[in-house]
């Protein structure tokens, strides 16, 4: 589904990815686990293409799309859920959905509504007028809209009450057993581990230890040296 | 930013009168002005501007080039007299209510300004590809990441917008002629709504030019000696209240 070859991302002269590199199969859900300021969001920003890497490549169904546009990432199936969630504020809930939705309604409003039943009764809402669960849920729906095959997630768990992290992990379960693979960006190591299948930590730009999630909740080390967990 | 935006009122104006004396037709006046505009909007968009995105400075330096072009070029094909589009005669008479004399091309003027205005705002408000505008206004990265071909968006937003200038050049020539220097004479108002609006609100565009119009056609009949004072001592007052505008949220 993704392959992800040796990538090089700088932010003006500041070299933050050191040659990452990894694979999302079919229906695999992936966690890159780290601290502040490592790369995580910078990787997301790579795959999608909003800052393209300046060395490597990112192959996605087999295609090199490491300079491709955006947009066009999307159509070909990347769906996006942003860090912060990023949900346009000039649009109601229902117009966030439809600017996202193309022909191919594999996912179409009905089915998002049915997933998150609480942005059907807030469809009319302001974008920018609705708590932080009810955004994660309608930033999730929006990249639904897009039909995607694989799913880019962005700390979804930030600023979320645990009971919402747990509807969320929920959803992204649920969805990875319709098959759609998922790569996931966080800090947190318990929701991480509890979805994921398999999880790489990301350390100054480079990816220093990877394994399944089973491993990682038992390596005390890692834990402790990359992801500020002492035990 | 785009300084050739009263370039395009008067090359519309221009497109609009060679049309009109050509085939004595008035809507194909207003229909070939606009669309000729639009194209050239296109190509600027197309081929310059879309290297400077975000860049207002590049912007502004070359715009005002294309606006000085602009300026030579029609000097060049039209000359320096001063013309007016010939209206069709059932515009062009007048009718007497009361103690005043009502132009019937002024009141079109007026009703096409508002069918304009009307027609906007269902585009942006009601249809699919006016959120996509309103997103891509939000935030373009993000309306990339949902899928918006925001390049494509963005070149005919502009389009429009020069189709839009044009419009008002061909419809202006009927009522206040095209000369040379009309671009540099329409350009600080547009910039003065845009501004008293705010940046990015249609809202602001509406309740803008409105102020801009009466302050404007007010200040110039009672206090004539102080003319464009009336317009701009507004608009500085409103950049120290409110520096986004009336409505603005940048």
């Amino acid at each position: 589904m993704l392959s992800v070859q040796d990538i090089h991302s700088y932010y003006g002269d500041s070299h933050v990815l050191h040659g990452v590199s990894l694979t999302v199969a079919k229906g695999e859900l992936v966690a890159i686990l780290g601290r502040n300021g490592m790369g995580k969001t910078t990787l997301i920003r790579a795959l999608i293409g909003f800052t393209p890497p300046r060395e490597g490549r990112v192959v996605f169904k087999d295609r090199d799309v490491t300079s491709l546009p955006p947009f066009r990432a999307v159509e070909m199936g990347m769906g996006l859920v942003p860090q912060g969630r990023r949900i346009f504020p000039s649009l109601s809930v229902l117009e966030n959905l439809k600017v996202a939705g193309n022909a191919k309604a594999r996912w179409n409003l009905d089915r998002v509504f049915s997933l998150f039943p609480r942005l059907a009764a807030r469809k009319a809402h302001a974008g920018d007028n609705l708590s932080g669960g009810e955004q994660q849920m309608l930033a999730i729906g929006r990249a639904l809209m897009t039909n995607p095959d694989l799913l880019l997630l962005d700390e979804p768990t930030e600023g979320l009450a645990p009971m919402v992290v747990r509807e969320v992990a929920k959803t992204l379960e649920g969805l990875r057993r319709e098959g759609l693979s998922i790569l996931l960006v966080e800090q947190s190591v318990p929701f991480a581990t509890r979805i994921a299948d398999r999880v790489h930590v990301l350390s100054r730009g480079r990816i220093v230890h990877s394994c399944s999630a089973a491993e990682l909740l038992a390596n005390e080390e890692v834990k402790s040296r990359h992801l500020g967990l002492g035990s | 930013m785009n300084l050739a935006h009263g370039s395009y009122f008067l090359l519309g104006g221009y497109v609009g009168l060679t049309t009109a004396a050509r085939t004595k037709s008035f809507a194909l006046a207003l229909l070939s002005g606009s669309l000729a505009v639009a194209l050239i909007g296109l190509g600027m968009e197309r081929f310059f501007l879309r290297r400077l995105t975000r860049q207002s400075l590049p912007q502004v330096l070359l715009t005002m080039g294309f606006a000085l072009v602009f300026q030579d070029l029609a000097l060049l094909v039209w000359g320096g007299d001063p013309y007016n589009i010939a209206v069709p005669a059932f515009l062009a008479q007048s009718v007497q209510a009361g103690p005043v004399f009502v132009n019937f091309y002024r009141l079109f003027i007026i009703g096409v300004a508002f069918a304009v205005g009307v027609v906007l705002w269902l585009f942006l408000e009601r249809t699919r590809a006016g959120a996509s505008i309103r997103a891509t206004v939000d935030d373009a990265e993000m309306a990339q990441g949902v899928g918006i071909n925001v390049p494509l968006l963005s070149a005919g937003v502009f389009a429009l917008g020069a189709f839009l200038a044009a419009l008002g050049g061909v419809v202006g020539a009927g009522f206040i002629g095209v000369y040379p220097g009309l671009d540099f004479e329409v350009l600080p108002y547009a910039f003065v709504v845009v501004i008293i609006g705010g940046l990015g609100s249609f809202h602001g565009v509406v309740v803008g030019s409105l102020v801009v119009g009466l302050l404007d056609n007010f200040g110039k009949a009672l206090f004539p000696e102080l003319s464009y004072f009336t317009l701009f001592a507004p608009m500085a007052l409103i950049l120290a209240l409110k520096p986004t505008g009336l409505f603005g949220k940048r």
